[in-house]
């Protein structure tokens, strides 16, 4: 073989091999092209999103519920974080020893604790809501099966205070009763998303998207409720129900021009922080969700349509029938036989008889109108939950008894939120109110995001009618009413007591042992600032609710006035600087509306009122009139026949009534 | 020039690096300030419902009552400032 044969043969060689490298490079070339084209392209989105799951994470807030404040954003309910602790089962090799722990730093049963670690699953909730120092201590124990979770623990830092109106949240934190249940997406928020991306080591160097606060945190809701009324309102009540040994009692006090409620309250109360502890019935708040039959209270109405539809003139005599008068098949009965009573005296003595009669001068449909117009048998619209249209039969329903019986209290049911609302009309001079307990929802700056405006007021009697009535009114709670234990000093109130039976559940008749007495009232009684409404239920020493519900009445005014910083009645203050100059003792009468007590009229013809005098001095009184006075009883004068007021014939027979007032 | 051209990438090169991780330790930090806030924020809501627990009248009354001896003062003792 030649040289240049070999060298032809080696170069051949060579290119071979060339050849077969570049094809194989080539051939790799194209296997990674191909492969760079599926990841590049063709698989790029799962990829990326593979990827992406590796480094980002997406971070959940959540929202932090609202606070309930007061009107003087005093902080009533409040949410603070707290952890959960919770397990992994499955991570857990020996569930003895670890159960033991927890069972003892926790306080859990140890057997449960070991059955929920020896499950085998993947996620079990050990503890809830756990506080900072138990947290502490889980974590010593450096167990990686062991994790907590950040929740929101709702606390209510007054604890029973205003608790029927607060409501509570469940361990989920969705609002179940009271406020927290009428405005509960309100109060809990929405919960706040963003992206993080994180580092080999867990830690954010990238985020995007991190919403502000307020964009997602639950918002704050301003009551019209005090704090400080509240709690004086309840101390009250709370005594009155224990001295009463009475089943319960409720008080509700409004603004008479706004419906603003002030503070309500039902006792015996209960600390919505361990809401399971007490019974559903306890929880309930009668103020709104459950009716009553109003008794005596109810007077007021029935005499304030009789006003308004001129059906009689307040000096107007009334036969109350000596305390006994037959209606169909039954007999409607008075505490005390009276005979001729005018309207201001019904009221003021409570006379059954005296107000059915009134009451009947109207259709029946006159009074059911008069009294939808109120909205007894409606919704007052009150924004809490479950408010009760209470039970106003249709009037094809009513029976001559049943209307009789509804003039004086008896055969409807009303709600003390419709009670007392309805009371407010007649405080402010006959327009309705709509009674509200939110007053403006505020966002975590503190902007305000909705105000609840005082819904214009409508007019359902007139102005006149409600001055007449409040006169009246103030009758009641002065001597010789049955409210007087409800007097203020310095202050006039207007008011009205109610003592109704209550119905036998087992006869369904009317129980002659078990009671609501009730005393309902405004002050200052020419510019009222508050309505306030008292009830207690099945009051035990006594059961009028002048010396039951009254008395409450007087203590609550009494602590709220000077809180108030309500002036004293302008006749008052000029009364007292006449008495401190040791001036003229024969100063004018309070008020011109009706003779006070035992003043003597001068004008001959009519009847002066003699109510409050001794037997000598009501003679004397009656001075030269030609009257056959017949005296019954011995003591002062408690009822007069005629009336004061009426016109006198000559010769008439006049008979007084005298006894123990 | 083509070495001029390779410092000059190679400083921006190692400048971007530098960015990159002085962003990232700015993250760090802006991380755990937020977290330091939120713990901040937290103690303070605690402390406003603690305050709120201590101003309950039902406690201020008791300590007014049974250990300062002090009595609700009846109308005549209350005096209105002008």
């Amino acid at each position: 073989m030649t040289a240049a044969h070999r060298k032809n043969r080696q170069r051949k060689g060579l290119m071979l091999r060339r050849n077969i490298v570049v094809t194989i490079m080539l051939a790799c070339f194209v296997v990674i092209l191909v492969r760079a084209y599926r990841l590049q392209v063709t698989e790029s989105e799962r990829l990326t999103g593979l990827a992406l799951t590796e480094y980002s994470r997406k971070v959940t807030l959540l929202p932090r519920r609202g606070d309930i404040v007061d009107r003087r954003d005093r902080i009533l309910a409040s949410s603070v974080e707290v952890y959960s602790l919770y397990a992994e089962p499955r991570l857990i090799k020996e569930p003895k020893p670890i159960a033991a722990k927890l069972a003892s730093l926790l306080n859990l049963d140890y057997l449960d604790t070991l059955e929920k670690l020896s499950s085998g699953k993947g996620f079990v909730w050990i503890k809830r809501k756990l506080p900072p120092h138990q947290k502490a201590e889980v974590l010593e124990l450096n167990c990686r099966a062991l994790g907590f979770l950040p929740e929101s623990k709702r606390i209510y830092p007054n604890r029973d205070l205003a608790a029927h109106m607060l409501g509570f949240v469940g361990l989920d934190g969705n609002g179940l009763e009271g406020l927290e249940l009428q405005y509960d997406q309100t109060l809990s928020g929405e919960k706040g998303h963003f992206q993080v991306y994180k580092d080999r080591l867990g830690r954010t160097v990238y985020r995007h998207g991190s919403p502000e606060r307020f964009e997602y945190e639950g918002h704050r809701l301003v009551l019209t409720l005090d704090k400080t009324i509240q709690y004086r309102l309840e101390n009250a009540l709370r005594k009155a129900v224990i001295e009463q040994n009475a089943t319960s009692g409720l008080a509700v006090m409004m603004d008479p021009w706004t419906g603003d409620v002030l503070a309500m309250s039902v006792q015996p109360s209960y600390d919505p922080n361990f809401f399971w502890k007490y019974s559903a019935a306890r929880r309930r708040n009668r103020a709104v969700v459950d009716c009553f039959e109003p008794g005596s209270t109810m007077k007021v109405f029935t005499a304030l349509l009789a006003l308004e539809n001129n059906l009689i003139r307040l000096d107007e005599p009334v036969y109350c029938e000596n305390g006994n008068f037959r209606v169909g098949r039954h007999v409607v009965h008075d505490t005390h036989r009276y005979g001729w009573l005018t309207l201001p005296r019904i009221i003021q003595v409570s006379s059954n008889i005296g107000a059915l009669k009134v009451g009947m001068r109207m259709e029946k449909a006159m009074l059911y109108d008069g009294l939808r117009r109120f909205r007894f048998g409606d919704l007052t619209g009150i924004d809490l939950p479950g408010e009760t249209r209470g039970l106003l039969r249709g009037v094809t329903g009513w029976a001559e008894i049943d209307f009789a019986a509804i003039c004086f209290g008896q055969g409807l049911s009303i709600s003390p939120i419709q009670q007392i609302s309805a009371l407010s009309t007649i405080a402010n001079g006959g327009l309705l109110v709509h009674p509200r307990v939110a007053k403006r929802v505020e966002d975590a700056h503190g902007n305000v995001i909705r105000r609840f405006e005082s819904k214009p007021s409508q007019r359902v009697v007139s102005k006149k009618s409600t001055r007449l009535l409040t006169k009246m009114l103030k009758k009641v709670v002065e001597s010789g009413g049955t409210g007087s234990s409800a007097a203020l000093d310095g202050y006039s109130v207007a008011g009205k007591t109610g003592t109704a039976q209550k119905v036998d559940s087992k006869t369904r008749t009317y129980s002659k042992h078990t009671y609501v007495s009730s005393f309902m009232g405004f002050f200052p009684a020419d510019k009222p600032a508050v309505v306030l409404l008292v009830m207690i239920d099945e009051p035990q020493k006594a059961v009028y609710g002048g010396l039951v519900a009254a008395p409450v009445f007087k203590t609550i005014a009494e602590q709220v006035i000077p809180y108030m910083g309500i002036k004293p009645d302008e006749v008052y203050l000029a009364r007292k600087d006449i008495d401190s100059a040791a001036a003229r003792p024969d100063e004018e009468p309070l008020e011109s509306y009706a003779s006070p007590i035992g003043e003597e009229s001068e004008d001959p013809g009519v009847m002066p009122n003699l109510i409050g005098l001794d037997a000598r001095s009501a003679l004397n009184t009656l001075g030269n009139r030609k009257l056959d006075v017949k005296l019954i009883g011995s003591g002062i004068v408690v009822n007069q026949d005629p009336p004061p007021g009426a016109c006198l014939e000559s010769k008439q027979v006049s008979r007084l009534i005298l006894g123990k007032e | 020039m083509i070495l001029l051209i390779l410092v000059t990438l190679l400083s921006a090169a190692f400048a971007n690096v530098w960015l990159s991780q002085q962003c990232r330790f700015l993250t760090y930090e802006i991380s755990k300030l937020e977290n330091s806030i939120r713990q901040e924020r937290e103690t303070s809501l605690r402390l406003e419902v603690e305050t709120a627990s201590l101003k309950s009248l039902t406690r201020i009354e008791r300590i007014a009552m049974n250990q300062l001896e002090l009595s609700t003062p009846t109308p005549e003792q209350i005096i209105e400032l002008p």
